[in-house]
């Protein structure tokens, strides 16, 4: 795969450089429009990413002149931020997508591979078109394909929503019921009597109600999470943060769990971790996420979780002495809907969506997330995040 | 008298809102309710209130659509507009910004949050 990357920075043009060849790519560089304009004429490319603001001939210029020489020719943007109408303009004069600075490079991948491969289906449906009538069934089989793809999506946002409004009023229903019954009867009252006992009852039942719809409701986001970052709409929010801190948040929501089930909660984060970018909320998510299973699948000893530098990255333990996963599932457990264990004996405790969007969360942020455990000894999960010095802002 | 105003096409969603924000009803707030986007602007425009929880998508004028013909008349531009959406996502909250919603509430939300927003807006 070669790709043409054009950018006045001559920073940016490095950085792209080095990454996309360590993921295989060839790669050559242009700093204007003319030059890779130029390279265009000579060389076969299977993409170009272009920087919107250059000066002289900008990237819209580039995008239509390029365009002129190869219509197929997948040309992903390169804008700075609040560029957005600009880099509409260019979707609309045929570049695939864009992508914002700093470039962030797990995305930029994501971007790139979606481009090229489209571009590869393109043309295999074209030369099929003009080959044969067979074709013709191809290429109609494949505009099916594509419409199913688009119903399996639309359905699913549909039916979340649908799911959604009356999960609403179950929830809030039978918290309002319960806080009027509570008015009613407050528990100074006393649950002693018959009716205390009664009104107990039906107080229960209705925080059970509550906390069941919640679930369901954890359910239906994470089917949501998960379909959405598969289909790339998934708004990020990129931003400096400090990792230190995003650990710490989430161990503190989870320390009364451990405690409650008498195990012990170990923090090992070093204080000074490099600041990062990355999306907050979506760390935070993974952090919760390793928790809330080792809390679920560790039924004594202790929960350790440690957070340090190495070189450019910033690796993330979480070790459980729990009941740990045997070596053939290791990947498995990383799988959409997978779960370990005696299904008869064993009612799963969740639906097995979180390891899937843990790893996909990271992959965003350019890292990687393995297991390393023994049946019956435990598990070790470990989550690299490149701290990409060069990409900060 | 502080006035708030509830706009769902959903009779549950209706009640549930009105139950939530009841009690506020004891400290001198009054509820208004409605179940479509034309009248919610009708009542916009007559009452003033000075919060309006509206529902996105609604049969005749949808949530967008009042919210923007609130923001765009100086007379009514003030009222606080919180939208009520199932739907997290990007072009929506997008053309919610674009219409000139104050804040969002996502469903399903919880009836506590709604009555602590309600307050601090009210400054209660
Ligand atoms: N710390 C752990 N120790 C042992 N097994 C684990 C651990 N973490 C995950 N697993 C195994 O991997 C499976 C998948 O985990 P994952 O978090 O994806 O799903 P889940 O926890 O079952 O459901 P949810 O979608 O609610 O998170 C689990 O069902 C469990 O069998
Ligand atoms: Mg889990």
């Amino acid at each position: 795969m070669n790709i043409l990357v054009v950018d006045d920075d001559e920073m940016v043009r490095y950085v792209l450089t080095e990454k996309l060849q360590e993921s295989g790519f060839l790669v050559t560089t242009a700093p204007d429009g003319l030059k890779a304009i130029e390279l265009f004429e000579n060389t076969p490319f299977d993409a170009v990413l272009l920087d919107l603001k250059m000066p002289g001939m900008d990237g819209i210029e580039t995008l239509k002149e390029l365009r002129k020489h190869d219509p197929d020719i997948p040309v992903i943007m390169v804008t700075a931020f609040g560029d957005i109408t600009t880099a509409v303009e260019a979707i609309k004069l045929g570049a695939y997508d864009f992508v914002e600075k700093p470039p962030q490079i797990s995305r930029i991948m994501v971007t790139l591979r979606r481009a090229i491969e489209k571009a590869a289906l393109e043309r295999e449906i074209k030369v099929l078109g003009k080959s044969s009538e067979e074709s013709a069934a191809l290429k109609q089989a494949y505009q099916k394909l594509k419409e199913l793809d688009q119903a399996k999506s639309t359905f699913l946002s549909s039916v979340s929503h649908e799911l959604r409004t009356p999960l609403t009023s179950i929830i809030g229903y039978a918290d309002i019921s319960r806080k009027k019954l509570t008015k009613l009867f407050p528990e100074s009252d006393g649950r002693d009597s018959k009716n205390g006992k009664i009104v107990q009852q039906v107080e229960e039942n209705l925080s059970t109600i509550a906390q069941e719809s919640e679930k369901l409701a954890g359910l239906i986001e994470s089917i949501l999470d998960l379909t959405a970052m598969e289909a790339g709409t998934v708004e990020w929010r990129w931003e400096p943060l400090s990792l230190s801190e995003v650990i710490e948040n989430a161990a503190a929501t989870f320390s009364a769990v451990f405690k409650e089930k008498g195990l012990e909660f170990i923090s090992e984060v070093e204080g000074d971790l490099p600041l990062l970018k990355g999306d907050r909320y979506r760390l935070s998510q993974v952090m919760k996420q390793l928790f809330s299973n080792a809390a679920a699948f560790t039924e004594k000893g202790r929960v350790t979780f440690s957070a340090k530098q190495v070189n450019t990255d910033v690796v993330i333990r979480i070790s459980d002495t729990g009941r740990g996963i045997s070596a053939s599932r290791h990947e498995l457990i990383f799988e959409k809907f997978s779960q370990i264990g005696d299904t008869l004996t064993e009612k799963p405790k969740g639906v097995g969506l979180g390891l899937p969007i843990c790893r996909l969360i990271v992959g965003y942020h350019g890292g990687k997330i393995d297991v390393e455990s023994e049946q019956g000894l435990g598990s070790t999960f470990t989550v690299i995040l490149p701290v990409e010095e060069a990409m900060k802002a | 008298m502080p006035k708030i105003l509830i706009v769902d096409d959903d009779p549950c969603i209706r009640i549930l809102l009105k139950q939530s924000l009841e009690e506020l009803e004891d400290e001198g707030v009054e509820l208004i309710i409605t179940d479509n986007g034309e009248s919610a602007l009708d009542i916009i425009k007559r009452e003033i209130p000075d919060v309006v929880f509206l529902d996105v998508m609604m049969p005749k004028m949808n949530g967008f659509d009042v919210c923007n013909a609130v923001k765009n008349d100086p007379a009514i531009s003030n009222v606080f507009i919180v939208l009520l959406t199932v739907m997290s996502q990007k072009v929506d909250k997008l053309r919610g910004k674009a219409a000139g919603a104050d804040i969002y509430i996502t469903k399903p939300f919880n009836p506590d949050e709604v009555l602590d927003v309600t307050r601090k807006i009210l400054g209660m």
